[in-house]
């Protein structure tokens, strides 16, 4: 049996899908087999991320609904041949998915595959609670908005309330120049507050975008791109492995360097 | 009895008795001397004097409060303001953090070991004691209880309340720090004390 893991923020647009696009992409080069579970119906975004929007037949809904077998639904991806989707249908509704009906989805996917993750729609209403209610632990991803914050810690005093014991956090968008200059809150403020446990920091990082477009996780880049690396560590970490984050802050003063030098 | 006496203990503050039959004169020498001799022990604390029911003009009372607060920055009070938990000592034991979006209620005094989170909502018919920080907001002595207190160790809270008095949050000192802050309600008015243990 597998595990399953939901990654969600109450905040919209903080990074779930980006995280969940890269931790699956690392997990599965790690040879582990992955599948990736969009819940935020009627918003789809995870396909595009991974560049597998074309080679979408069937989704969620079709399989609750009886349209296909599980199996059907799965999308295997384009690098990795274990790692897999399964895309949120695009014209429905959140409540198109009962609480009942996802539970038993991850039970069975957690028969075939080492990691099931989920990614959540933003928000506590019902497709929040349906996202989190086949998992066995979940993530919660926060930038250190003080908005973002706020709402990532009544996510984790619902996700309590739910009985889940391993929470862990992300914080995303960081940037340590500002953090230096007092102008950003900084991690240890946010474990402060939120008292979890850590399991990543990302840095701010432009190149994210690119590799959206290109469909392409920055993970698989995570040589060049300081937001790939950090992605890299919270699967390290993930796995139980011992991490730095001292590697990121320098490696972000590296870069910083070099553009300064170029720019003179 | 004697004419002056000096307690500190954990119950009831820093108390500093004096014997009524002595006149207002007499009793501002005796405790201006007794604060000059222990300027550090009760500095930016608040100091209880307690004068066994004599009675004290407000008028002159308040020009001898602000004289000692000018001089040695200390706050005195005729009001015993009892760190006490209540006579029955009893209170409810919560572990926090209290997480945003939660309303957490008591009609017992509250003891909430951990933070009091942004955007979550503690209210209690008695006194609150926060062993950790207070960033939401809390209300103690619901339903008009005025001699309900809160003792936090750490405040930046988005509101309080004691009774039916909302806290003014400027008069928070997040500057000094010392072990913990009182809030108190006296003569209609909240008050934060700096609260140093007796250090
Ligand atoms: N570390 C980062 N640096 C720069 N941009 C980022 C970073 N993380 C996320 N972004 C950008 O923020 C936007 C939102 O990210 P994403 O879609 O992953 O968030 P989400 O939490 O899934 O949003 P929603 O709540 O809408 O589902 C995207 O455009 C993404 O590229
Ligand atoms: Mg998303």
């Amino acid at each position: 049996m597998g595990k399953a893991i939901v990654i969600t923020s109450g905040k919209g647009g903080v990074g779930k899908t980006t995280a969940v696009a890269n931790i699956g992409t690392g997990l599965a080069l790690r040879g582990l087999k992955i599948v990736l579970v969009d819940t935020d119906i009627g918003l789809r975004n995870l396909d595009l991320l991974l560049g597998l929007e074309n080679r979408i037949v069937y989704n969620l809904v079709d399989v609750i609904e009886g349209r296909c077998n599980l199996k059907q639904a799965l999308v295997k991806d384009k690098r990795l041949n274990n790692l897999f989707l399964l895309p949120a249908a695009q014209t429905k509704e959140k409540e198109a998915v009962s609480i009942e009906q996802m539970k038993f989805l991850v039970h069975e996917l957690k028969k075939d595959f080492d990691y099931v993750l989920i990614d959540s729609p933003a928000g506590i209403e019902h497709g929040f609670r349906t996202a989190i209610s086949g998992a066995d632990e979940a993530i919660v991803i926060t930038t250190p908005e003080v908005s973002s914050v706020r709402d990532a810690d009544r996510v984790i005093g619902l996700l309590e309330a739910n009985g889940f014991e391993n929470l862990s956090l992300i914080v995303n968008r960081v940037r340590f120049d500002m953090v230096r200059n007092g102008d950003m809150l900084g991690v240890e403020d946010l474990l402060e507050i939120l008292s979890i446990e850590l399991l990543g920091i990302i840095p701010e990082d432009e190149n994210l975008i690119i590799s959206v477009n290109k469909g392409e996780p920055i993970i698989l880049n995570a040589d060049k791109y300081r937001s790939g690396l950090a992605f890299s560590l919270v699967v390290k970490k993930l796995l139980g492995e011992e991490v730095s984050w001292e590697e990121l802050e320098k490696s972000e003063s590296f870069i910083e360097k070099i553009f300064k030098f170029f720019r003179g | 009895m004697s004419k002056i006496s000096v307690k500190g203990d954990l119950r009831e503050g820093i108390k500093i008795i004096v014997n009524p039959n002595l006149n207002w004169e007499e009793i501002k020498e005796l405790v201006k001397e007794e604060i000059k001799k222990r300027e550090k022990f009760f500095k930016k604390s608040h100091v209880y004097l307690d004068l066994q029911g004599k009675d004290i003009g407000k008028e002159e009372w308040y020009e001898f409060q602000k004289e000692i607060l000018e001089k040695y920055g200390i706050m005195l009070s005729k009001e015993l303001i009892r760190l006490e938990i209540s006579s029955a000592n009893t209170a409810k034991i919560i572990l926090g953090p209290i997480r945003s979006g939660r309303l957490l209620t008591s009609r017992d005094n509250l003891l909430i070991i951990g933070d009091v989170n942004s955007g979550s909502e503690v209210v209690c018919h008695k006194s609150i004691f926060v062993l950790g920080k207070v960033r939401g907001s809390i209300w103690a002595g619901y339903g008009n209880n005025e001699k309900a207190t809160i003792f936090a160790l750490e405040l930046e809270p988005e509101r309080v309340q004691i009774a039916n008095y909302i806290l003014d949050l400027s008069l928070i000192d997040n500057k000094n720090k010392k072990l913990g802050y009182w809030i108190y309600l006296e003569d209609g008015e909240l008050k934060v004390n700096l609260y140093s243990g007796g250090k």
